[in-house]
């Protein structure tokens, strides 16, 4: 297993925080940490298997050990049904950044195709759902999220928003500066 | 005398080269103190033609503010709360999509879609005012407007309309600039050591470095600047190709002989080679973490052409017959770009104005062949592509399937190959093979045991009319071959 000490350090280096967030602004990074790895997975169909193997490769197996571990970090989104807030600590959090960035880039070539396609069919005029990429990801999306998510307000357009967002959003994510990007959004978002 | 120094960034959708003049400083400083910085910027937009691309040009100040400007709007989008997206921001291209027509019409009638900005705006900062004037906002979510400002003085117009792969592509060029300012000082404080021999001979170091994403940077530092950057321009791809100890080339070259005269942007006539380079570099598995980790690749064939076929056609392999020089088999490692020459303007033109059919084509192939999950569903007017992307291509000129069964007899994976390997290969009208790219590292490395005929090697029958054709090889380590005609010309 690799160390664990000083990716950490780097960690922390290259996603600052200038102050610790109180327990909203935790809220609100939990809640969109978990959002952007459902799009992950509505798209490019990851699950915990290849989150693990990230973290794996990462060497923040420290943070997130096993299936469990990642499951509660997850569960700990406020938007999650049942007993969800569970808690996530900071360090917890750039770890689940890394391991999203990480993804993002194994997967850029078809992210990319995706937000290319969505471009092309904006441009004509057509909807998303009428290709099988964008389709099958909102399909996925929105049963995913309405399965987990206790969030009965959110109108199927506005699903539909947040699922194109998060696939723009991970195009970002997926570059070589992407970690930072998401950590920066996360905290910009919390404020 | 001072070095110059060219580094050049080609994402998919742009390009940037910045140049400058170390300063003398830089010999007590930990970082190169560079003077003179100019640079030019050029937007790739597969959806014009080359004529009416757009190039900006401009100094430090600018290219700084350029970066300020782009980095502060991609974090405010990036940071912009989807999750309570309120009706308003459902649009995605304001003027054309229904999506948009429809909210459009519940919207109040001073609000026009260039006030998209809450996006962006729900903090009430102004991005439109930027640094240099140069300023931009969002036309929905996926189309963005950068006013050049002081930018536009060079180029043909004040605004260029960018598309969100195009923004991603600027931000990550300007990226990878400012953090590579700091990175390539290392070996240029070691530089300032260098002895008069080294001046003298027309050494060529090659460094290499990881090329992180879809970005090849290609830094030339240019021992004083030459008579004309035209000519370092024409040097770099031969030394490049001579020189390929590495498969992701980050190379530097010194030049002996110049003059330390920082060109002016005039100077260069933005050299097409641009748009070639990133096929050849981010085409292929431009995704080297999925090699990295292969147990979790969920793409199982990591057939490249679709992330940049969208952008950028595959008509565009269409490259010069001066660029071929090298058989496959001499080239060790992958470095694709600087086989690619591109010296055919035309052919750059063609392929701006043609992109539709395989842009449709190429994805909806892939939303199978990589996405286990997508299950197709029909309404796709692509889908016969995308069910049997081999068949309907292989079915349009014979040669393919001669090339098919050509490779099929000779193709033996080896044994710890995991990942397909890649090829695009041109065979002029007489059947011979013109060109050889490989597509990604791996496929460069293994190209001589692809069983990939060597350059003026007969592959097929003639051609039809006289034309030649671009056909892409995939290889799989299962011992699987697939053919494709990426296009005739």
């Amino acid at each position: 297993m690799p160390p664990t000490t000083k990716p950490r350090a780097s960690v922390q280096d290259a996603l600052p925080l200038a102050n610790q967030p109180d327990p909203a602004q935790l809220d609100s990074i939990k809640a969109q940490l978990d959002l952007v790895l459902l799009a992950l997975e509505a798209l490019a169909g990851i699950g915990s298997d290849a989150m693990l193997q990230a973290a794996d490769t990462l060497g923040l197996t420290e943070a997130i050990a096993d299936r469990v571990a990642l499951w509660r970090l997850r569960q700990s989104s406020p938007l999650r049904k049942g007993q969800g807030r569970k808690r996530m600590d900071v360090d917890e959090a750039r770890s689940l950044v890394l391991i999203i960035c990480h993804l993002a880039q194994q997967h850029q070539e078809l992210i990319r195709r995706a937000v290319t396609l969505l471009e092309q069919l904006t441009e004509q005029g057509r909807e998303p759902h009428q290709t099988a990429l964008l389709g099958d990801y909102l399909d996925t999306f929105h049963n995913t999220y309405q399965e987990r998510m206790d969030d009965d307000a959110a109108t199927p357009d506005q699903l539909t928003y947040l699922a194109l967002k998060l696939l723009i959003d991970l195009l970002f994510y997926g570059t070589p500066h992407g970690a930072r990007r998401l950590w920066m959004a996360l905290i910009d978002r919390a404020k | 005398m001072p070095p110059a120094v060219l580094r050049r960034y080609t994402p998919p959708t742009c390009t940037l080269e910045v140049r400058a003049t170390g300063s003398a400083l830089s010999r007590w400083t930990d970082q190169t103190v560079m003077k003179n910085v100019r640079f030019n910027l050029r937007f790739d937009d597969p959806r014009r033609p080359t004529e009416q691309q757009v190039e900006v040009q401009g100094d430090r100040r600018q290219l700084e503010a350029l970066h300020a400007t782009v980095s502060e709007y991609v974090a405010r989008l990036l940071g912009s709360d989807a999750g309570l997206a309120d009706e308003a921001l459902l649009r995605l291209a304001p003027e054309r999509s229904p999506l948009v027509a429809a909210v459009a019409q519940g919207l109040p009638e001073d609000k026009t879609p260039a006030q998209g900005l809450e996006i962006v705006n729900r903090d009430g900062v102004d991005l439109r005012v930027g640094a240099e004037d140069i300023q931009l906002k969002p036309l929905g979510l996926l189309a963005h407007e950068l006013h050049l400002g002081t930018l536009a003085a060079g180029a043909a117009v004040d605004t260029v309309r960018l598309s969100t792969t195009q923004l991603v592509d600027l931000a990550e060029a300007l990226d990878a600039y400012t953090a590579e300012a700091m990175a390539v000082d290392l070996p240029y404080a070691a530089g300032t050591r260098r002895s008069p021999e080294w001046l003298r001979v027309a050494a060529v170091a090659v460094l290499a470095v990881g090329v992180t994403g879809s970005i090849a940077k290609f830094v030339m530092d240019v021992n004083a600047p030459p008579s004309a950057t035209v000519a370092t321009e024409n040097a770099e791809p031969s030394e490049l190709s001579a020189n390929q100890p590495a498969p992701e080339a980050y190379s530097t070259t010194t030049l002996p002989e110049a003059t330390a005269q920082v060109p002016s942007p005039a100077a260069l006539p933005s050299p097409p080679p641009i748009p070639t380079i990133p096929p050849g570099d981010t085409l292929p598995l431009p995704t080297p973490p999925a090699g990295a980790a292969p147990g979790q690749a969920t793409l199982p064939q990591p057939v490249p052409a679709p992330q940049a076929a969208p952008v950028r056609p595959p008509a565009i392999p269409a490259a010069p017959p001066q660029a071929i020089p090298q058989p496959p088999a001499q080239r060790p490692a992958a470095a694709p770009a600087p086989v690619l020459l591109p010296e055919d303007p035309a052919a750059m033109a063609r392929t701006g104005d043609s992109p539709a059919p395989t842009v449709m084509g190429l994805p909806g192939e892939h939303a199978e062949t990589a996405g286990g999950s997508f299950a197709a569903d029909s309404i796709q007017p692509d889908a016969a592509v995308r069910s049997a992307p081999s068949r309907l291509t292989t079915g349009s000129i014979p040669q393919v399937g001669e090339a098919q069964q050509y490779f099929q007899s000779r193709w033996q994976p080896p044994e710890n190959l995991n990942r397909a390997l890649e090829y695009r290969v041109i065979v002029a009208a007489n059947g011979v093979v013109q060109q050889v790219v490989p597509l990604g590292e791996a496929a460069g490395i293994y190209v001589d045991r692809s069983g990939m005929p060597l350059m003026g090697e007969t592959l097929v029958s003639p051609l039809p009319t006289g034309r030649r054709a671009t056909l892409r090889v995939v290889l799989y380590p299962d011992g699987r071959v697939q053919t494709l005609l990426e296009g005739i010309e």
